[in-house]
């Protein structure tokens, strides 16, 4: 089991006023799954995604990756979890604008132990799954939003993670656009067995996951495998 | 290189900024440099002027110290002979010889002048100064010569060759005069020296004063002249028991060197205020990119990076800043510097009242250049440690949110 999650809450503090945004959720993510959360604006997606990504605490409950109790971890053995095991995608690509679309990709390895000509070929590889061959010297400025999105795929899956988990990454796409990063995303989950969770509160986009669980207040309302159609 | 690119990248993102920090940085580098010469150029000054002169010890008669009057003809050295010998016996001493000084007058038909007269001998290794400014190079082997300075012979109207009576009281307390000729005219860099002094030979000092076998002083030279103080406790007993009192360079300029030793404390505080200013300058321009970048941060930490490696990118971009910075400051300053060393400045009033001359020059040392490159480059490491650290501390999600 990839992860596991018990009892997770997460309580936000606005002054004396105490928010839950998470309410006791309890699930688990196998290896390779394709799964989608949704739920209406403040349902706590994003809370719950930033938590299955180590960059937020929960408040109370556990979370375990490949068997190891999240809380346990200091803050650098986080960050090394991240670096090593988890890919992130971002509603607003969050790509180095300065940097061509193959120095962003090839960021995330430069924190690990490859030589220049192993990244160099690890960077063509994933472009070529991402087909960004021929912008690979351009910068984020130059492509389009969908382009953008594919290097931040890219970026991602870079290290070879087992999860890649990616926060509204269609929202600023248009349909077209939305369309060709959740096939890719779906190939490259196929083609890789990386496990995808994305949250989207577009209900068209549904059709490409094949496990949804769809959140309301903080709780798991929904959770159905097989729920999309546009995946073979 | 990704790295490089970003901090570069950013530093011209935005150019006025950058250029606010790099011209902080570079003033205050520019001003450590000129100011560093100016101080090495004063303690050159004193140790190839003063020293020059003065030597590295002197030696007075009795009561010499607590004298009120230094040049009063009563303290001498009544027989100064034994005393030079022991000097001379000395494998510290490379150098010694007896000089006379005295109060004396300068008669001219309706023009009557006080001054400072010296006797000294023809081969006398001090007077740097007046020596070298004379046509021949060397002082006259006459007896009957006087030195005056060309300030002086304008006043009096008085050229070569002419004659002039210098009046003093001798040692019996009664008035003496001699007639002397005026050898060549000499100009210094010092309008205090060439306004009240003159040279007459040491013989004809002795002959004024009725100072047969005596002088005023015995100065010398060392080896070493940091071994001055060493040398005078070692004798100081021995000369006192023989009448005299023995002083080494830094007893007898010990005003002067305090106040060397004080400036220095003084421009080490006044650099510190302009480091201050340079680095609050810096960390506000820093603060300014590092929180225009922070969804830029809360990516990288979300993508593995550390806290460290934030904070290392930042301090490079301050690295980079001060070490730029810092080389255009060295840039100007340094030929500034040259040029004065080359050229000198002239003080004025200013250094003469400290007994320095009115023009010295600047001296330049590199080790004092690679001392403000440092120094330039650590303040802009510092002005960016603040922003470093704030970066550094702040969390994944809030950074994230400021996209």
């Amino acid at each position: 089991m990839l992860l596991q999650v018990h009892a997770l809450e997460k309580d936000y503090h606005l002054g004396k006023t105490i928010i839950p945004a998470l309410r006791g959720l309890s699930f688990n993510i196998a290896e390779g799954d394709f799964l989608s959360i949704m739920g209406p604006s403040g349902c706590g997606k994003t809370t719950l995604l930033n938590i299955l990504g180590c960059i937020d605490k929960p408040s109370r409950g556990t979370v375990y990756f490949k068997g190891v109790d999240l809380s346990t971890l200091s803050e650098n053995q986080e960050a090394d979890l991240r670096h090593r095991e988890i890919g992130f995608i971002f509603q607003s690509f969050n790509l180095v604008p300065v940097l061509t679309v193959a120095e962003n990709i090839e960021l995330p390895l430069l924190l690990g132990k490859a030589g220049k000509k192993e990244r160099r070929k690890r960077v063509d590889e994933l472009v070529r799954l991402v087909d960004l061959s021929e912008f690979a010297v351009h910068r984020p400025d130059e492509l389009s939003g969908g382009q953008r999105q594919r290097v931040a795929i890219a970026r991602a899956l870079v290290n070879r993670p087992s999860l890649v988990i990616a926060d509204e990454p269609t929202a600023n796409l248009d349909s077209e656009n939305a369309r060709m990063v959740l096939e890719e995303m779906a190939k490259l989950n196929r083609q890789e067995g990386v496990s995808f969770i994305f949250s989207t509160h577009n209900p068209e986009i549904l059709e490409y996951a094949r496990r949804l669980i769809r959140l309301k207040d903080g709780l798991i309302v929904e959770d159905v495998t097989g729920a999309g159609h546009a995946l073979p | 290189m990704p790295y490089l690119k970003m901090i570069l990248f950013n530093l011209g993102k935005h150019p006025r900024r950058t250029a606010l920090i790099l011209v902080a940085i570079l003033a205050s580098v520019l001003i450590m440099e000129i100011v560093s010469g100016t101080l090495e150029g004063i303690r050159q000054n004193f140790f190839t002027n003063m020293l020059a002169d003065g030597g590295h010890g002197q030696v007075y008669g009795s009561g010499y110290k607590d004298h009120l009057q230094p040049w009063n003809s009563n303290i001498v050295l009544e027989d100064y002979t034994p005393l030079l010998q022991r000097l001379k016996d000395s494998d510290e001493v490379v150098w010694a010889e007896p000089i006379i000084n005295f109060g004396a007058m300068l008669l001219l038909d309706d023009k009557n002048l006080t001054c400072l007269a010296s006797g000294i001998q023809g081969q006398s290794r001090f007077f740097d100064k007046v020596r070298n400014s004379l046509a021949s190079g060397a002082f006259p082997e006459t007896d009957n010569f006087i030195l005056i300075s060309r300030q002086l012979a304008a006043f009096l109207d008085l050229s070569e060759g002419q004659e002039l009576v210098l009046l003093a009281e001798d040692r019996s307390g009664s008035p003496y005069y001699r007639v002397f000729v005026i050898g060549e005219l000499f100009e210094t860099d010092s309008a205090d020296f060439d306004q009240n002094r003159v040279l007459i030979s040491f013989s004809a000092a002795q002959d004024l004063l009725w100072l047969p076998d005596g002088a005023t002083e015995l100065r010398f030279l060392l080896e070493d002249r940091d071994s001055a103080d060493d040398f005078s406790d070692r004798l100081a007993a021995d000369f006192a028991a023989a009448g005299a009192e023995l002083y080494s360079w830094r007893e007898l300029n010990a005003g002067l060197l305090m106040l060397i030793d004080m400036m220095d404390v003084v421009i080490i505080f006044f650099n510190l205020l302009m480091l201050l200013v340079a680095a609050t300058v810096i960390t506000n321009a820093i603060l300014m990119n590092v929180f225009e970048r922070l969804p830029e941060y809360g990516t990288l930490r979300a993508i593995g990076f550390r806290r460290r490696h934030l904070t290392a990118m930042i301090l490079a971009e301050g690295a980079i800043l001060g070490v730029a910075g810092s080389i255009g400051g060295l840039l100007v300053g340094i030929p500034l510097v040259l040029y004065f060393q080359h050229n000198g400045l002239d003080w004025g009033g200013i250094s003469e009242a400290f007994g320095m001359g009115s023009f010295f020059t600047f001296h330049f040392r590199i080790d004092h250049s690679l001392q403000n490159l440092a120094t330039g480059t650590l303040t802009a490491l510092g002005g960016s440690l603040y922003a470093a650290w704030a970066a550094s501390r702040m969390d994944i999600i809030g950074s994230l949110k400021e996209t």
